[in-house]
């Protein structure tokens, strides 16, 4: 042991005599200061100029540097493993001692300059932000984007190549395999998948770690066992001997200590992999098939959040009014077991269909039917929208449960034409929740708060949203509106008049739509973590993501003292911040309040986009609106129009099932969300800004708390779809 | 041909491999270059090749400047350097055809590879690539290309390394034969190769050549300065306490029945000593002391 | 005569175990990328539209380069090294030997790219019956060319000078291979591939195109720097080739 020892250390004492080391050293904290801008060298124009600070210098310049360092620890691993054949020295240094051991002293000595490498690098970063920033360290930030992130996908790379490497015995194919394994990495969306520099886009200011630190950690189990199993390999087929690849193995095999770790390291990164506890498919809007005979009367949640283990407790009551069905499915989210289910008061026993995550509940055939759904544990999402796309989770400084979820489990019926809401979310009370509908009461038990709600709304779309949230309270024509925001945030609120900005859509809607749907229930409006990027409107709440009011300093310069627009290079990202929130305070107008049905192109959205559109205009004139939502509204109408596989539909069956889908979900959105715009645009220009509001206005006020479809929209608008085509 | 050596002198970092070397070769020649490692045979060989710049002095083929003649040079030159790599990818046939097409052969390439293949005896290997041969096979393969064109000047670093005796008796007798008419220069450790072959030898030691001659007259420099003594018992220690201190070198050390028997080499013998006829190795060996001596003062 | 030497040199690369599996790992990721991205076409257009087949060009060039520059590192190593002090006893000059080595990873080059060139002309007549080929030799020559020229001049330039900065290379070809960066960091001289200016030119001609099939009409300004890396990457040979080596 102690020679094994003396043989890393002095491994470890050549290595840094041939100065490589050191120069590598040196380029990974030149890299890691390169990747703090890393942000605003991507493609992703919503995230240009985030605010600076811990999380997000820690994380960019981790997660650029691990995909750099990866490679170039990597190449510096092979080249060592290699050198003893270049140099033809193996002979020699095989007659005095095992040459596994060299092999392995080789490789800690350059895990341990990894440790070290990382070490120093992560000091470098922290000393470019204190001193050249001047912005207060938060370690476990660092702690995080560098122990969990860069120093693994430098570990992961050592393994994967030394394993590569014993396997081929050759520098070019060990490096061009690993080549091809880190190329899949960077091209993967799948969370599981992405062992170079994970799949985040960023991490969150306003949530921090908690929703997607499990996912990475175990990201990075899977990833260190299945490097593990290439090593492991690896080392089942190194020469021995001078025989080949074959020989050598059997000779390997005799170790049946390596054998039987190999097969179960491999045995574990598959089971690792497919028994994954955090995701699952997501069910597609096309595959929902509604029971028309059967419609939602009544719901009545009443949910504990344990935010400390990112689960939740439920107990959901659903009233239905039966037109004789025998059966309700339920739309489910696999994180959250059943515990049992009542109907009518009697538990009975449901059927989960195959392959879905759907539940089919049996009912009598009588007109009021109860059932009773007590379920807990921790939501999931789907395996490629970790970190990006997650429409819930539940962690500790910040709950987030979209509809989409189906935290709250969906019954897939027709909707009533109110339903009545009324229930109570539990959580720590250090947390401020946001609830659908109106606020009743809030009582505090044993450190915990207790809000209760209730609310009718034609939908039973209702989320749930909690942090430790600055509340803002704005009277605007009679209506209340809440703004919840971190107070992490609070400065660039104030600086860039986001308060003023939401009285001035309120009143701009009031005075072109109507009045506001509601005066019993306020308008909320809730700041979110950028997991779920861009905006959501359900009830009478509205979200969105924290890089619309989490940008940097230099924005300020944006406006000047009469708040007027002074810089003209970032009005385009301050513009489409607004859009966001000025898109989701129409869906309350167009969603909330008039039920729009679809037909597409024919939906909420459009008219929201126009709406949002508009009043963008108002407020920044017609180069900005124009250059950033009209004119690529127009592109990506165009150019879908002009895409081949829709152009030629017989060519579809060359494409695969999910192909067809994400291209069809494409186009619709492109309809849906541009199209329906630039038409009702269309119309204002035929009937004139002020008929053409007019009418919209006589819409709102005959349709409100009501369907509206296409049809009838055309009709009270005396439009018809030729006259507003838009080519 | 005519090789002629001026002034050379090389430096690798500040140490001289070479120190003023003055030499002159007219074909036909055949010549051994002798000297302890290190002692610059290798550097002066790839000077003569034209793989070494000379920090200082000249070197002219036929009258003409080495580095402006190097074609001339290598048209007519063979070499096998001590340390060298083949393409073991290609079969031996492959290869020396490769270095026939580098070399330029055109008539006769056939025959010529032929030919070289029969004189190292690989015949049976011909069509195995070169990975495949032993180290002993891979050096008459180095041979066989060095000799494959038929070269004026024939240079080669210690070729006979790694060969079996016959083959090295073959090798020996091969060189010299070329050398009829052509210049072969070869180095080596072994005094009996040159003994046997050589009609001209150098005598090279940190980068000075020591003697150049024949090694007729090697040996009558070392008259009288090799003998032998034979000694009993606890004397042993003395002689060797001798040796030690320089005053002269042990060339052979045979146990006897009456005790140890040396022959050695001495700049002055002592007259205990009994005289005998130096062989080439004794006047070598001479040769090295004298060098050592006179570089002491 | 160079004709028999280059024959062997040929030989000797590709007459491998190592080349046989880059062929594979080539054949593997070209079959990948033509089923699973390459059928869907880029950015709505069809699957054989120049511009499609410019990324697959690009998708499939940094394997193709790295495969590229490993070859040329055995001209540098310790095997070949050994080798020289023979070859170059020879009367050919040092300029021929680089010319040689070069000419023989470049055949082999044309060798290696005809692969996934020929795979995805046989998957284009097969899946669509598509044999309009005369536009992509086009862009091989604009796209894969310059790149594996410059990369073979830089390699050959390195590597003479220590063949660690070859190794060194490789990170580096992966990775401006592989990432595409947006145009910010790598402005369009320095893009080796041409994969960022493709990235931005097809951003700026296909969104919001109004047409089916727009023209892939390359601006000459680009076409300018791939002309500038041939240039470079002959340059870069032309020195090794010229700067004595002798100590």
């Amino acid at each position: 042991m102690a020679n094994k020892i003396l043989l890393v250390k002095n491994e470890i004492k050549y290595m840094f005599k041939e100065k490589v080391i050191i120069l590598l050293i040196l380029a990974t904290c030149i890299i890691l200061a390169i990747g703090i801008n890393s942000l605003n060298m991507t493609n992703d124009f919503n995230l240009f100029y985030i605010k600076r600070n811990s999380s997000t210098i820690s994380f960019n310049s981790a997660k650029f540097g691990a995909t750099i360092c990866s490679l170039l620890f990597a190449l510096f691993t092979v080249l060592k493993l290699d050198k003893d054949k270049r140099k033809r020295s193996r002979t020699i240094v095989e007659s005095n001692l095992d040459y596994l051991y060299i092999i392995g002293a080789r490789i800690f000595s350059i895990i341990f300059y990894a440790v070290i490498t990382t070490i120093i690098g992560m000091i470098a970063v922290m000393a470019i932000q204190k001193l050249i920033y001047n912005i207060p360290i938060d370690i476990s930030y660092y702690l995080f984007s560098y122990l969990i992130i860069f120093f693994p996908t430098l570990l992961f790379s050592i393994l994967m190549i030394s394993g590569l490497y014993l396997l081929t015995e050759s520098l070019d194919m060990s490096v061009i395999t690993f080549g091809m394994i880190f190329i899949n990495s960077l091209e993967s969306n799948n969370y599981l998948l992405t062992w170079v520099r994970t799949n985040l886009d960023i991490v969150s200011d306003f949530a921090g770690i908690g929703p997607i630190g499990n996912t990475i950690i175990y990201n990075r189990l899977l990833w260190f066992l299945i490097s593990l199993s290439i090593f492991g390999i690896g080392l089942l087929f190194r020469r021995r001997y001078e025989s080949g690849v074959g020989s050598s193995f059997l000779i390997n095999m005799k170790s049946k200590g390596l054998l039987t770790l190999t097969i179960l390291v491999i045995l574990g990164s598959g089971c690792t992999y497919t028994k994954e506890p955090y995701t699952m498919e997501l069910m597609n809007d096309l595959d929902i098939s509604i029971d028309e005979n059967i419609c939602l009367d009544g719901i009545c949640p009443e949910i504990k959040f344990d935010s400390e283990n990112g689960e939740m407790d439920a107990h959901v009551s659903y009233s239905f009014i039966n037109n004789g069905s025998n059966t309700i499915k339920f739309d489910i989210n696999d994180g959250l077991k059943i515990n049992s289910l009542k109907v009518n008061g009697e538990e009975i026993v449901y059927q989960k269909i195959k392959n879905k995550n759907v539940i089919e509940v049996s009912i009598p055939d009588v007109e009021k039917v109860n059932v009773d759904i007590f379920y807990s544990g921790s939501v999931k999402c789907d395996k490629n929208g970790v970190g990006r796309g997650m429409p819930g989770y539940i962690s500790k400084e910040s709950i987030y449960l979209l509809e989409a979820s189906n935290w709250i489990f969906r019954p897939l019926i027709a909707e009533g034409d109110m339903i009545d809401i009324s229930g109570y979310y539990i959580a720590p009370d250090y947390l401020t929740m946001v609830v659908p509908g109106r606020l009743v009461d809030v009582e505090t038990i044993d450190g915990n708060k207790k809000w209760i709600f209730e609310y009718s709304s034609h939908t039973a779309d209702i989320g749930a949203f909690a942090a430790k949230y600055e509340k803002a309270q704005i009277e605007v024509n009679n209506v209340a509106v809440e703004f919840y925001y971190t107070p992490k945030h609070e400065e660039y609120v104030d600086n860039m008049k986001i308060v003023d900005h939401i009285k001035s859509m309120m009143e701009y809607y009031t005075q072109n739509i109507g009045e506001y749907y509601s005066k019993d229930y306020p308008l909320k409006i809730v700041e979110v973590s950028i997991y779920k990027r861009g905006g959501h409107s359900s009830e009478n709440v509205i979200t969105f993501a924290e890089n619309t009011i989490n940008r940097d300093n230099s924005m300020y310069s944006i406006l000047n003292k009469n708040n007027e627009i002074e810089d003209f290079r970032k009005v385009d990202i301050y513009a489409n911040d607004l859009n966001l929130i000025a898109h989701e305070v129409a869906h309350q107008w167009w969603g909330t309040g008039v039920n729009v049905i679809d037909d597409t192109p024919w939906s909420c959205e459009g008219l929201a986009n126009y709406f949002s559109y508009k009043y963008i205009q108002k407020e920044f004139g017609d180069m900005v609106s124009s250059g950033v939502f009209l004119q690529p509204w127009k592109y990506r109408v165009n150019e879908l129009k002009n895409y081949y596989y829709i152009n030629n539909d017989d060519m579809k069956e060359k494409l695969n099932e999910r192909f067809i889908r994400s291209l069809e979900m494409e186009k619709r959105q492109a309809e849906l969300y541009y199209l329906m715009p630039l038409k009702l645009l269309k119309g204002e220009e035929i009937q004139g800004e002020k008929v053409f509001l007019e009418g919209i206005q006589g819409v709102y006020r005959r349709h409100l708390l009501k369907d509206l479809t296409y049809d009838e929209f055309l009709q009270e608008m005396n439009l018809t779809r030729e006259a507003i085509d838009v080519d | 041909m005519n090789i002629k050596l001026e002034n050379i002198s090389k430096k690798y970092k500040g140490v001289k491999a070479l120190d003023n070397i003055n030499l002159e070769i007219n074909s036909p020649a055949m010549i051994g270059f002798v000297g302890p490692n290190g002692a610059g045979k290798s550097t002066l060989m790839k000077m003569l090749v034209g793989q070494l710049l000379p920090t200082s002095g000249s070197i002219t083929v036929d009258g003409v400047p080495l580095n402006k003649n190097e074609k001339h040079l290598k048209e007519r030159l063979g070499y096998l350097p001590q340390d060298f790599g083949l393409y073991e990818e290609l079969t031996v046939e492959e290869f020396l055809d490769y270095m026939a097409c580098l070399k330029g052969i055109k008539e006769n390439k056939g025959e010529s590879i032929d030919r070289v293949i029969s004189m190292t005896s690989l015949e049976e290997k011909r069509k195995f690539r070169i990975k495949t041969l032993s180290g002993g096979q891979k050096q008459r393969v180095g041979i066989a290309q060095a000799i494959l064109n038929n070269p004026e000047l024939l240079i080669v670093d210690e070729p006979t390394v790694g060969l079996d005796p016959e083959e090295r008796i073959k090798f020996r007798n091969l060189f010299s034969e070329g050398s009829k008419d052509k210049i072969v220069i070869l180095s080596t450790h072994i005094i009996e190769d040159i003994e046997s072959i050589c009609n001209s030898i150098i005598v090279l030691n940190k980068g000075n050549i020591l003697f150049v001659g024949q090694p007729s007259e090697l040996v009558k420099e070392a008259l009288d300065h090799v003998g032998t003594i034979e000694i009993k018992g606890n004397d042993r220690e003395k002689i060797l306490e001798s040796e030690m201190k320089g005053e002269f070198k042990i060339t052979s050390t045979v146990i006897t029945p009456n005790g140890t028997k040396y022959r050695v080499v001495s700049e002055s013998l002592p007259s205990s000593f009994e005289k005998i006829t130096p062989s080439l190795e004794d006047a070598y060996v001479y040769c090295m002391l004298k060098g050592e001596v006179q570089n002491g003062k | 005569m160079l004709i028999n030497l280059l024959r062997y040199e040929i030989k000797r690369i590709v007459w491998s175990k190592k080349y046989l599996y880059i062929v594979l790992l080539i054949v593997a990721s070209t079959y990948d990328l033509l089923t699973r991205l390459i059928t869907g076409g880029y950015m709505g257009t069809a699957p054989f539209s120049d511009w499609t087949y410019t990324l697959f060009l690009n998708l499939i060039s940094p394997l193709l380069m790295v495969a590229m520059i490993f070859i040329i590192s055995n001209t540098f190593n310790d095997k070949e090294m050994r080798a020289r002090s023979i070859v170059l006893s020879s009367p050919i000059s040092q300029t021929q030997y680089y010319i040689l080595k070069s000419a023989a990873v470049f055949v082999t080059f044309i060798l290696t790219s005809l692969v996934p060139i020929f795979m995805s002309f046989i998957y284009y007549k097969a899946m669509f019956g598509y044999n309009e080929f005369g536009s992509f030799i086009n862009l091989i020559f604009v796209f894969l060319f310059p790149t594996f020229i410059f990369f073979l001049g830089l390699s050959m330039f390195l590597g003479k000078i220590n063949i660690k900065l070859i190794y060194g290379l490789i990170p580096v070809a992966f990775l401006m291979g592989a990432l595409n960066l947006g145009g910010n960091i790598i402005p369009i001289w320095a893009d080796i591939f041409g994969n960022n200016f493709f990235n931005m030119y097809s951003f700026s001609m296909l969104i919001g195109r109004e047409m089916e099939v727009v023209p892939f009409e390359m601006p000459s300004s680009f076409i300018y720097t791939r002309l500038g890396f041939i240039l470079l990457g002959i340059m870069f040979l032309v020195y090794t080739c010229k700067k004595g080596e002798k100590k």
